[in-house]
């Protein structure tokens, strides 16, 4: 039970960077499917597809930053970790949570919207941009999260 | 499967929407001086890759409709419900074929859910149990009736019958809005038909309860019942209905009545063209493609024939993009 606040810790940071990479992983995934569908028809247009797969993309990036902040915090990542209370690591576990969560769902939507935005840009090439910001809309949700988890996290004294 | 497998899928299809022809191109193909001239237009758009005769070209486009389909949907299964109408017919095809001994394949409908070749050799073995088609009772059935009445209109009634029963199952069976909704209407607008024939033939009860299949929306009993009545009672009937417009227009002529319907599965198909993911947008496409071969179909003999550009253009299809 000693190391109890560790373990919550790190399976704070596991949660932001698994939870947001599987969402990630899912949008990106689902852009790239139907933007073979687009290639297969029109390989020119590969520049503005890949444009509208990074998008959901970077949610994964998002997690993998708290759960890097949150080795920072805990001295995790320069190999001489801190001893941590329960409620220091309830803490740090809570603070993972947004991102977790609104990351994972937020990169699965936007991946959702850019695989439309591929299919919109299928039919009219010139709306690429449209495309782009209806994806982006959903990001800022992911953004909003991660300033939370951002913040939390550097907030807990250690 | 689940509605985002079809994201590849929609995406492809979306881009070969771009290259469909619309109205003003099919207004302006109408207009051709001559066949000549409306296959160089079609040349031009890329439409026609290849020359020859207007059957080959048709034929051509309706094998590359369908090999996309099978290239990109991620369930072959689900492209049955499209065979149909022309799996009936190729059964149709088979029988008949069978006691004439004409060749089966001058007669055949492409796509079809069952091979070909399989089909003829069944038929002709009189192996309908072997035969993986939701038709095969209904052939071995034809085959029987014609092979003991030696009626051969018995066994086309009898499969035209299949066909609508088919559709009826597949409408209430298939879980996507709009090829359950298509389906019911196809079976919908045959069994109108088959009445209003039988109306205007005077035929017995026994045909009509042969004939008319199961009904989607529609009272099959009340039909039978009108149908076997008086002109008037069945109209009326049809006016009630959401079918009321196509049914004014049968009395018009069989021709409008087909035009109507195939631009009423366009009009269903419209609402597809928004939809992001699953199989509406492939239900929508192919009805889209079909309708716009179907018009260049139309088009091309009709400018083959010397008719003049106005008839053409009050029989060509609605357009999908």
């Amino acid at each position: 039970m000693d190391n109890l606040g560790m373990v919550l810790a790190v399976l704070g940071a596991a949660f932001a960077a698994g939870f947001a990479g599987v969402g990630s992983a899912k949008g990106v995934g689902l852009v790239g499917e139907a933007g073979a569908g687009l290639l297969t028809e029109k390989p020119d247009s590969f520049g503005r597809v890949l444009i509208l797969q990074i998008l959901p993309g970077t949610q994964g990036l998002y997690g993998f930053l708290v759960a890097l902040l949150i080795f920072i915090k805990t001295g995790l990542l320069s190999g001489s970790p801190v001893a941590l209370t329960w409620m220091q690591g309830l803490y740090f576990f809570a603070a993972s949570l947004p991102i977790a969560i609104a990351g994972y769902f937020s990169a699965v939507y936007q991946g959702k919207v850019a695989a439309s935005g591929v299919s919109m840009i299928a039919k009219q090439s010139d709306q690429t941009s449209k495309a782009m910001i209806l994806s982006a809309m959903v990001e800022t949700y992911a953004v909003l999260a991660l300033l939370i988890s951002f913040i939390a996290v550097f907030r807990i004294t250690v | 499967m689940k509605n985002l497998d079809y994201a590849y899928c929609v995406a492809r299809l979306r881009a070969n929407e771009s290259y469909m022809l619309n109205k003003a191109f099919m207004l302006k193909l109408c207009e051709s001086r001559d066949l000549d001239s409306a296959l160089s237009s079609l040349t031009e758009v890329g439409w026609i890759s290849e020359k020859g005769g207007i059957k080959d070209i048709i034929s051509r486009k309706n094998k590359e409709l369908w090999l996309l389909l099978n290239e990109c949907v991620p369930d072959k299964k689900e492209l049955e419900i499209f065979c149909v109408l022309n799996d009936f017919f190729n059964i149709k095809a088979a029988v008949k074929c069978t006691f004439t001994g004409a060749e089966p394949y001058d007669y055949y409908l492409y796509p079809s859910s069952v091979s070909l070749g399989k089909l003829t050799e069944k038929v002709r073995l009189h192996d309908f149990s072997s035969l993986k088609l939701r038709g095969a009772d209904t052939a071995e059935k034809a085959y029987r009736t014609a092979l003991l009445t030696e009626n051969g209109q018995s066994a086309e009634i009898i499969i035209d019958r299949g066909a609508v029963d088919c559709l009826c199952e597949y409408a209430t069976e298939k879980k996507s809005g709009l090829a359950n909704d298509i389906c019911g209407f196809l079976c919908d607008t045959a069994n109108i038909k088959t009445a209003l024939r039988i109306n205007a033939l005077g035929k017995n009860r026994d045909f009509a309860e042969e004939a008319i299949g199961n009904c989607f929306k529609l009272d099959r009993k009340n039909l039978i019942k009108l149908a076997l009545g008086e002109k008037e009672e069945l109209y009326g009937y049809l006016s009630s209905t959401e079918y009321s417009e196509g049914a004014a227009l049968y009395g018009e002529s069989a021709a409008l009545y087909e035009k109507w319907c195939d631009d009423e599965v366009i009009k269903r198909v419209f609402s597809a063209r928004y939809t992001a993911f699953g199989f509406d947008p492939v239900c929508a496409f192919y009805y889209g493609k079909q309708s716009e071969i179907k018009s260049v179909n139309l088009i091309l003999t009709a400018l083959q024939a010397g008719v003049p550009a106005d008839e053409i253009k009050e029989r060509i299809r609605l357009s999908y993009v």
